[in-house]
């Protein structure tokens, strides 16, 4: 396992995570956001469709360019969680989740949680990638069984086996 | 070892440098075609939206790559960001055999008579450097002809009423409506408007060999699986080779233009696929690498007569930038309107181009391309949910339940939006990269702003329960219609060619692409840039027999 300077941001101490970039503290992180960012219902969600696994395989590839942003921005709503519910993330309840995440659509974090970038900018990239993995095509890791193809309906046309 | 001479170069396979590089060499003049790209075709991206050249957020399926390319952005405020070629504001065209036409929507318009008048249609515009082309939308007819033909273009020139004149009708017939224009066709009708159907570079019937459309969902942003789709990859550039006069030069990436002491120009340097500088000479050079990239070529090209780079002694390269004003809106609907039938764009009206009072040019008005389903997550009216399960219900909802109506809103042409060369930052090869900077001019807002309150009563009219605008903002232009940094002119000191795309002062050394429009139509520019091309490269051809036009030209 190469750890090194294309994986600017991992650290070489993940131990036995499953993850190319995330730890597993931060991937717990990132499924509780993604599961309220595209929620399951009567269709599968974001959770369902390995939109997590999207995101860490893109994390250390073609976007390992923002990988402070998630490790920092990861860092920061804990510390965003601790300061405002005096827990860390992890142990929050969905409702309290939900709640965080409208503080960081609207920006509304105590002063001095979020000094990298603010947490609106996090929070943008992090709904972009969210919706990339679960409405994407499979080949790049999320929407998997073309999950969200099935919930729009959209007939799933294998061309590579018509036009090979 | 003695450098390789030839007698033409033909820089960039796109829709110029194809039609160009064929017609020299059917013309028997042996003509080398080099292409910073490779060939590409459907399956090497297939229909993966995250790359498709509409999305790009993983990469632009064709080119340019993340790898070796890069451009400054230089915002209002003077701040300067190095920006990757998947980046919008990048303005990239795609890096390939084909160019743009590989993956484009196909629209195959003609410019009208007014889109080579601007300036006296509508006078002096402050803040402007509006302008009249050197040539009349007469004397370009033969040439959309011959593109229309050439390339291959379906559609019904008798079905749209603001239809300049033409001496032959389209190859093939226009295509049938999908669902939506069925409903826009009666709704539109009602209004007293006037559809028509999208004239395309897709064969409605197989024609020239290649086979007849299938209708794939992912056909603009995408190569086509069948060939249906026309573009210089699949015709003109084809026909070059089979003359045996012309050699394709693939990954090969020019650097400078080598100018000598007379005012003309020798041949280029450029990089092959292994990365090795090489040197080609040529008796005529053609630079056909998009507005952004035949500007930048021109500008790291200097000379002791042309130190601020080759054409360029009165500072109009890479000045004018233009592209389009998208400005349109969209409409929710109670009852289903999609139906699968790629492109999806299929009808549109002229009546709000030209001849609107207090408007300055405005555009045709098409319905939409399909939406793929993760760029339709961004299609929303103001204030949804970005989020959540109410942004997953929307999709759910409205998926199939929504329409786009959008136009490409000719826009004015201001000196300060432009490209030059970044004084710091280079590409892989070591050559300078552009900076883009400037912004639009604010007349484009104006009729923006009227082209979006036209597509949304059309919306209302259609049965829409609700509707919004979109509107660019006032960044500059370009993208994948990017158009003007080397216009046209009779006159040097205002211009960068002649009226036949001769670089001005240089007589060996021609421009066939979008920098050449002195401005860019209410329209997609494709059949302009290739009917230019057909111009240029019939000038050539006849100045190189010598029978009388630009002699002393070559």
């Amino acid at each position: 396992m190469v750890c090194g300077a294309a994986y600017l941001f991992t650290r070489c101490d993940r131990g036995s995570s499953a993850w190319n970039f995330f730890t597993k503290k931060e991937a717990a992180q990132i499924k509780s956001l993604c599961s309220l960012i595209i929620p399951a219902d009567d269709e599968p969600g974001a959770l369902e469709a390995n939109v997590v696994g999207f995101i860490d395989k893109q994390l250390s590839s073609t976007y390992s360019r923002w990988q402070e942003d998630y490790r920092l921005g990861l860092a920061a709503t804990d510390a965003t969680s601790k300061k405002v519910f005096g827990k860390p993330f992890l142990d929050l309840s969905p409702e309290n989740i939900n709640d965080l995440m409208q503080r960081f659509e609207e920006n509304r974090v105590p002063e001095g949680t979020w000094r990298h970038k603010n947490a609106s900018t996090f929070f943008n990239l992090l709904i972009d990638h969210c919706m990339q993995g679960f409405y994407g095509d499979p080949r790049h890791g999320g929407n998997l069984n073309h999950v969200s193809y099935k919930m729009l309906r959209l007939e799933v046309i294998d061309a590579s086996l018509i036009f090979n | 070892m003695a450098t390789e001479k030839v007698q033409a170069i033909v820089i960039g396979a796109g829709a110029g440098g194809g039609i160009v590089a064929c017609e020299l060499s059917e013309a028997g003049i042996q003509t080398v075609l080099l292409e910073r790209g490779v060939h590409q075709g459907f399956l090497d991206h297939d229909n993966d939206e995250l790359t498709s050249q509409r999305t790009t957020v993983l990469g632009n399926a064709y080119g340019p790559d993340n790898e070796r390319y890069r451009r400054v952005f230089e915002h209002a405020n003077g701040r300067t960001e190095i920006l990757l070629p998947n980046e919008g504001r990048y303005n990239n065209i795609a890096a390939c055999v084909g160019g743009g036409t590989l993956s484009y929507g196909a629209m195959a318009w003609r410019f009208m008579p007014e889109d080579f008048k601007m300036k006296s249609t509508y006078g002096h515009i402050d803040g402007s450097t509006l302008e009249d082309w050197p040539i009349s939308y007469e004397d370009l007819e033969p040439n959309y002809t011959r593109a229309e033909w050439e390339i291959g273009v379906s559609g019904n020139a008798e079905a749209n009423p603001y239809s300049p004149s033409r001496s032959k009708p389209y190859p093939m017939p226009a295509f049938p409506y999908n669902l939506e224009g069925h409903i826009i066709d009666k709704h539109t009708r009602e209004l007293g408007l006037n559809p028509f159907p999208i004239p395309m570079f897709r064969n409605s019937r197989p024609y020239n060999g290649r086979a007849a459309c299938i209708h794939m969902r992912t056909c603009v942003g995408f190569a086509c699986p069948t060939g249906a789709k026309g573009g210089s990859h699949n015709t003109v550039i084809p026909r070059a080779l089979a003359t045996g006069n012309c050699s394709l030069l693939t990954s090969c990436k020019v650097s400078r233009l080598i100018l000598d002491q007379n005012n003309r120009v020798k041949g280029i340097e450029y990089f092959n696929a292994e990365d090795q500088p090489k040197t080609l000479l040529a008796d005529v050079v053609v630079v056909s690498a998009s507005a952004t990239e035949t500007a930048r070529l021109l500008l790291n090209s200097k000379s002791n007569y042309f130190p601020n780079g080759a054409g360029n002694n009165y500072d109009w390269v890479g000045r004018n930038l233009q592209g389009h004003a998208y400005s349109g809106a969209f409409g929710l609907f109670e009852e289903e309107v999609y139906d699968d039938m790629g492109p999806g764009a299929t009808i549109a009206l002229c009546d709000y181009n030209h001849n609107n009072p207090g408007v300055i040019g405005g555009s045709m008005l098409a319905n939409e391309f399909i939406r793929m389903p993760y760029l339709f997550t961004r299609v929303r009216p103001k204030g949804s949910a970005r989020w959540g399960k109410a942004h997953k219900d929307f999709q759910k909802q409205y998926f199939k339940r929504h329409m786009g109506i959008k136009g490409p809103v000719q826009e004015i042409p201001a000196w300060e939006a432009r490209v030059r060369i970044d004084p710091e930052v280079k590409d892989h090869w070591g050559i300078p990269v552009l900076r883009i900077s400037g912004q639009r001019h604010p007349e484009d807002l104006k009729t923006g702003a009227f082209i979006a309150r036209k597509a949304e009563e059309i919306l209302h009219k259609c049965g829409a329960i609700q509707t919004w605008q979109t509107m660019p903002g006032m960044g500059v232009s370009g993208g994948q219609h990017q158009a003007g940094t080397c216009r046209m002119g009779n006159d040097l000191q205002t211009s960068v060619t002649n009226s036949y795309g001769r670089v001005h002062e240089i007589e060996n050394l021609f421009i066939a692409d979008g920098s050449l429009h002195v401005t860019n139509g209410g329209f997609n520019p494709a059949l302009t840039i290739m009917a230019l091309a057909f111009r240029v490269g019939e000038h050539i051809v006849n100045a190189w027999r010598g029978n009388g036009l630009g002699q002393k030209g070559i």
